[in-house]
């Protein structure tokens, strides 16, 4: 028989098998489409994230074959003439950004970007010309003062129309901006944040105080004699390596999307290795299903065998079959999971701005490769998935599929395999574990998380036989349960590893949000101790780290009632390649206040070490992923040099995913120039009213700007905020796994229904009753449900013990304290077994509803 | 942004502050003074320094420049001064090459801002710089300039010396371009330059010499509003003798009575000419890719001389398409004289400038 023929039986049997059992092969395309939804929709929303801030930046700074930047502090302007002057040099541009707020437009705000159009015709990729309509705008735009162009969305969204003024502040700087013209949306405006706002480079120094003084400078090169950049670009920057300041980053624009992708790595890769273990707990349900579908259509392959069928065209057939199945799911997945995306995007643009950069996202961008890979993988999952019973059914001799009376499969897999691939599995966890943790692969993690669930998944069966000896109560259907659900167990062994690895996933998740958060919540209890923080809106809104209005701390110092008040400045950078904060106190103010919780210190007091000299504090994580111990050297740069700097402490944080650096304020100053702050936070006089000093200062700041005044518990509740938005997909993840598993056991009963009409029917003609064979269906699903509960429950919490102390070390360096959730675990344990019931009811139902003539009729 | 550039430079002129004034205006002969006034005049809109030349290389081959360095004022007074990029004046300059024997015709810019000290500019000799490109005025009265372009491989570097004293154009200087009062320029030629030095062209380098014609000119509102540009030409005859003349025009391809000329003899003081004193008749068209029309070779008569001929372009496309002023196109390109004066015959070489046929360039110089 060759392969064309195959394909016509294939076609006329799967298509007839598919429509003979719609709601098996219903829920079985659902359980594929869910795994590849979570892919679809993880991809897509990360891929979305990087290519929003490209866009973003390709918009402002074009595409250049050059760019210098400065980390954490700005450069200044005059690095450009010798750049103007090399001779590899064809063209150089600077840009100066910042955040701006809009303090009558309250919640909004500026990324007011100053552009020089003399020189960035052939960088920019945005076009301002259809807005400058008539010369008259043209010269307005280069030479008037406060002159901008905003994108027609935000334009409409305040109200504004050309000629208007909008009243911006930023560091204490105020300007009246005045709206000339509307940036249309265009192909260059695509996925980019439509706060950008662009003004002359001229107008962003002068109003805002920034003369002297660019974000970025980009240059186009000249070709070497063999037409490449790639060495006019090294050259150059051998020759201007000596003249950059420290803090300069000079070199290909590829290292800032790098970069940004970088930072976000380990966000984004916590997705995605959640987002497969939804596709493996899928595949193991199509296992399942297929292997069902073998079983069921025994007699059927035996009889295809019997006229002539090879092995391997039977395996090619049921592998198509799941193949063809595959297809709709993943198809299905495609579609459920960009809407999935869709609803993810603003919690993920968020979380992103509150940690990592400015990031706005107006709607999901799809990659077709992506969509197309994730379709791939749940084909993938569909074909591995059928394979192995497919294979075990084409070994089955045609004279044996072909007697009647032995539709189950007695010949099920030895039970020592199971458990020696849990062993193995087990092991490997520990293997991978180690590696992420002292190999330094934190990658590796997440294959111990991934190891420890098959270890549970290959253990399944085996705990689903130990619990089928245990005596059952005495009720006829009791009894019969137990007896069904333990010759059952070739189908149920599947099933309940399905659903042990979504119940440990669930499980391990909640714990570990749950045990993150009770740390933070009360990290946060210990160490804030001010009675009121004030920072500018901007910051809370766009993520940015405007500097201050300096005039707030004068005002702040001045109000009645206030008895000391600290300051904080922060600056995110790149140390060796990663990124991290680096922050400035008032350590005097915060020693009294405020104190650290150190964990290690330098012999004698770490705040005078760093109020006297170059040393720093350090956050845990900082420590951590660095290797640092008090008394190393941490060197900084920064626009006056590198300097190094002695570790006087390790205090714990929860503030920087990246970790924190922390300097006197002094110090800060004599070594970087900056004089901004981020924040101030303000101790009152004993009995004084928070409320009463909070909006005393508002009423003082109003006509600065705009200022977010949070009390003590205000703050609290923003940082908490915060920290449950950046779990909002794990949150949704977790439920995916859950509804992914409660298909499963739907799927695993209606199969195993589907497999015994012939017994049910015998046991209805011998006088078992409707409510008899619900009740018995029921018991065997609880059986089941039990099993893959009560393994979940257990490998979860080892996966919540991979998850904090594996994942989280290797990635982020966090101290997280266990703090066992019972009641959600109570919930999500009466949940699942409520669920596995109400899976069982349909399939349950159907049975009882069998007549038994019908049923025996094979008899 | 792409075509902010071209636009506003197209329409400089048109967009000034009318309120009040502010720049100065050419109403009455300059009180000359040099070196002083062969720098900037920053009190006037627009100035421009402009080389052309016919050299010839070892070999005999002809070739032709054109180096013009322009400064534009946008307002008198920057209005942001606490950035060094704030705009005062906007600076362009163009190089264009000519080279007959392959008939090529390759051209380049610069454009700035000024920003940074990538221009510089005195108001007290000779000195202009644009980026990498630059026109200097030494001592011993000898010019030299350089500037090159590695994207279209085009560059020179020249030292010109004048063999005659500078000639004031016009009255005294004061070259009108209308009627209207103001509606004029300040402007001097040297008219005879000896020039060596180099050309490159495609990467390689090419010994030249020959004879350069220099003009310096400062304006605030040269065109009148009606104007659509002009026919420009400077004539170098192997005698010793040149000759300036420019036809205004008017619409519907009308001189201007404003038009004028200059004959500067071999030896002796220069002649003024009105332009009741010569005619310029075009002989042909030569029609761009775009499709515009040039006019292409010129019977040229100067009554008073007894001088005529005819004027041929060296190469029929010798036009300017700039693309970072794209919209700014004109045609500069070097050109042979023969002819007779006074019945004796008499050829040279020189250049000619035609502007308003492509895009009204003449905008720009309008208020």
């Amino acid at each position: 028989m060759n392969w064309f023929s195959t394909l016509r039986v294939f076609l006329s049997h799967g298509g007839r098998d598919f429509f003979r059992h719609k709601t098996l092969s219903l829920l079985n395309l659902l359980a594929l489409a869910v795994g590849v939804a979570a892919i679809v929709a993880i991809q897509t929303v990360n891929e979305t994230a990087l290519r929003s801030f490209r866009a973003s930046l390709d918009l402002v700074a074009g595409r250049p074959d050059f760019t210098i930047e400065g980390q954490g502090f700005r450069l200044p302007e005059k690095l450009i003439p010798p750049l103007r002057n090399d001779p590899a040099v064809r063209e150089v541009t600077p840009t100066l950004s910042l955040v701006a707020s809009l303090p009558n437009h309250p919640g909004e705000f500026l990324h007011l970007i100053g552009v020089d159009p003399f020189s960035n015709s052939e960088l920019v990729t945005y076009r301002l010309e259809d807005a400058l309509c008539s010369p008259t705008d043209a010269i307005a735009f280069v030479s008037e003062p406060n002159t901008i162009a905003l994108t027609r969305s935000l334009a409409n969204r305040l109200h504004l129309q050309p000629g208007d003024s909008i009243r911006a502040v930023s560091a204490g700087h105020q300007a009246n901006l005045q709206v000339r013209f509307l940036l249309e949306p265009s192909p260059d405006l695509l996925g980019a944040d439509d706060h950008l706002a662009i003004a002359d480079i001229a107008t962003v120094q002068s109003a805002f105080g920034l003369s002297g003084q660019v974000d970025r400078i980009e240059a186009l090169l000249r070709p070497d004699a063999s037409g490449k950049i790639a060495a006019a670009r090294s050259s150059l920057l051998e020759r201007l390596a000596p003249h950059l300041p420290a803090h300069a980053r000079a070199g290909s624009p590829e290292r800032r999307g790098q970069e940004v992708e970088k930072m976000l790595g380990a966000f984004q890769l916590n997705l995605t290795a959640l987002s497969l273990i939804a596709l493996v707990v899928g595949m193991f349900l199509v296992t399942n299903t297929v292997a069902a579908n073998v079983v069921r259509r025994r007699s059927e392959i035996g009889l295809l065998r019997s006229l002539g069928l090879t092995q391997n065209s039977v395996v090619f057939l049921l592998v198509a079959e799941s193949l063809l199945l595959g297809l709709l799911g993943s198809a299905l997945g495609i579609v459920l999971g960009l809407q999935v995306a869709r609803t993810l995007l603003q919690s993920v643009a968020s979380t992103v701005t509150s940690h990592y950069v400015l990031l706005s996202m107006q709607d999901i961008m799809v990659n077709p490769w992506s969509l197309l890979a994730a379709g791939l993988a749940g084909l993938l999952a569909a074909a591995l998935a059928a394979w192995w019973p497919a294979r075990q059914a084409s070994l089955v001799s045609p004279i044996d599929a072909l007697l009647p009376g032995n539709s189950a499969d007695r010949a099920s897999s030895p039970q020592s395999h199971f458990l020696r691939a849990s062993l193995l599995c087990f092991l490997l966890t520990l293997l991978f574990s180690a590696t992420a943790l002292y190999a330094r692969i934190p990658r590796t993690g997440f294959l111990a998380a991934l190891s420890i669930l098959l270890a549970a998944a290959f253990l399944a069966p085996a705990l689903a036989r130990l619990l089928s000896r245990v005596p059952s109560l005495p009720f006829s259907f009791t009894i019969l349960a137990r007896s069904t659900f333990s010759r059952g167990l070739h189908r149920h062994g599947l099933a309940a590893a399905a659903l042990s690895v979504a119940v440990a996933m669930a499980i391990g998740v909640t714990i570990m949000v749950h045990s993150f958060r009770a740390t933070v919540d009360q990290w946060i209890g210990e160490s804030i101790k001010a009675d009121l923080f004030i920072a500018p809106s901007t910051n809370l809104i766009a993520g940015a780290l405007e500097p201050l209005d300096p005039q707030a701390e004068t005002l702040a110092l001045s109000t009645p009632g206030v008895r000391a008040v600290g300051t904080y400045r922060e600056i995110r950078l790149f140390l060796d390649g990663t990124p991290a904060k680096l922050a400035a106190c008032r350590l005097e103010i915060l020693r009294v206040y405020n104190p650290l919780t150190f964990l290690s210190t330098l012999p004698g007091d770490p705040y005078e070490l760093c109020q006297k000299g170059d040393y720093a504090i350090i956050s845990e994580n900082f420590a951590r992923r660095r290797r640092l111990k008090p008394g190393d050297t941490v060197f900084l740069p920064t626009p006056t040099g590198t300097h190094p700097l002695q570790v006087a402490a390790i205090f714990r944080d929860y503030t920087s995913e990246s970790g924190l650096l922390l300097l006197d304020r002094s110090t800060y100053r004599r070594l970087t120039q900056d004089q901004g702050l981020t924040s101030l936070a303000i101790h009152l006089e004993p009995g004084v009213s928070p409320q009463t000093v909070g909006d005393s200062l508002r009423e003082q700041l109003r006509p600065r700007g705009e200022f977010l005044v949070y009390s003590q518990a205000g703050l609290r509740d923003e940082a908490l905020r915060i920290f449950d938005r950046s779990f909002a997909v794990t949150a949704l993840l977790r439920t995916l796994a859950i509804a992914v598993a409660a298909l499963g056991v739907t799927l695993s009963l209606t199969a195993l229904g589907i497999e015994r009409t012939r017994e049910i029917g015998i046991l209805r003609a011998t006088g078992a009753s409707r409510g008899q064979i619900l009740r018995t269906i029921m018991t065997e699903s609880a059986y089941l449900g039990t099993t893959g509960i009560l393994l979940g429950l257990v490998t979860g919490f080892a996966v919540a013990l991979i998850l904090m102390q594996v994942i989280n070390r290797a990635f982020f360096g966090w101290t997280i304290d266990w703090h066992t959730p019972f009641p959600s675990l109570l919930g999500i344990v009466v949940g699942m077994m409520i669920a596995c019931l109400l899976a069982s009811l349909p399939p349950a139902w159907r049975a009882s509803r069998l007549f038994p003539a019908e049923a025996l009729r094979s008899e | 942004m792409k075509k902010l550039l071209p636009i506003l430079l197209f329409f400089l002129a048109t967009s000034g502050l009318h309120a009040a004034d502010p720049w100065a205006r050419a109403m009455k002969p300059w009180s000359w003074s040099f070196p002083r006034d062969h720098g900037a005049h920053p009190e006037f809109k627009t100035e421009w320094w402009y080389l052309t030349g016919n050299l010839d290389d070892e070999n005999g081959n002809p070739y032709g420049y054109e180096l013009t360095f322009f400064r534009h004022g946008l307002q008198p007074v920057a209005t942001q001064p606490d950035s060094a990029w704030s705009i005062r004046d906007i600076y362009f300059a163009h190089l264009a090459i000519t080279d007959v024997r392959s008939r090529r015709f390759l051209f380049s810019e610069k454009l700035s801002r000024g920003a940074l000290g990538e221009v510089e500019i005195s108001q007290k000799d000779m000195q202009v710089r644009i980026a990498d490109w630059n026109l200097q005025r030494h001592p011993d009265s000898a010019l030299t300039m350089s500037a090159s372009d590695p994207t279209t491989g085009i560059g020179l570097d020249l030292s010109a010396t004048p063999l005659k004293p500078l000639t004031l154009q016009g009255e005294k200087g004061l070259s009108r371009k209308s009627a209207t009062p103001g509606n004029a320029s300040h402007y001097y030629s040297f008219t005879r330059l000896q020039t060596t030095g180099q050309l490159e062209l495609g990467g390689k380098k090419i010994q030249v010499k020959g004879l350069s014609w220099f003009d310096h000119e400062f304006s605030t509102s040269a065109l009148a509003e009606d104007q659509e540009g002009w026919d420009w030409f400077c004539l170098q005859f192997d005698s010793g003798d040149e000759l300036m003349l420019y036809r205004m025009r008017n619409p519907g391809n009308r001189t201007d009575p404003a038009s004028s000329g200059t004959w500067i003899p071999a030896h002796g003081p220069s002649l003024p000419l009105k332009s009741s004193d010569f005619t310029i008749t075009p002989l042909d068209e030569w029609k761009t890719a775009s499709g515009a029309t040039y006019p292409s070779g010129w019977k040229i008569s100067v009554s008073c001389l007894q001088l005529s001929g005819e004027v041929q372009p060296l190469l029929l496309d010798q036009e300017l398409q700039l693309k970072r002023t794209a919209k700014i196109r004109y045609w500069e390109g070097a050109c042979r004289f023969t002819g007779a004066r006074s019945g004796k015959a008499i050829s040279g070489r020189g250049y000619t400038e035609l502007t308003g046929y492509a895009a009204p360039i003449g905008q720009g110089m309008k208020e």
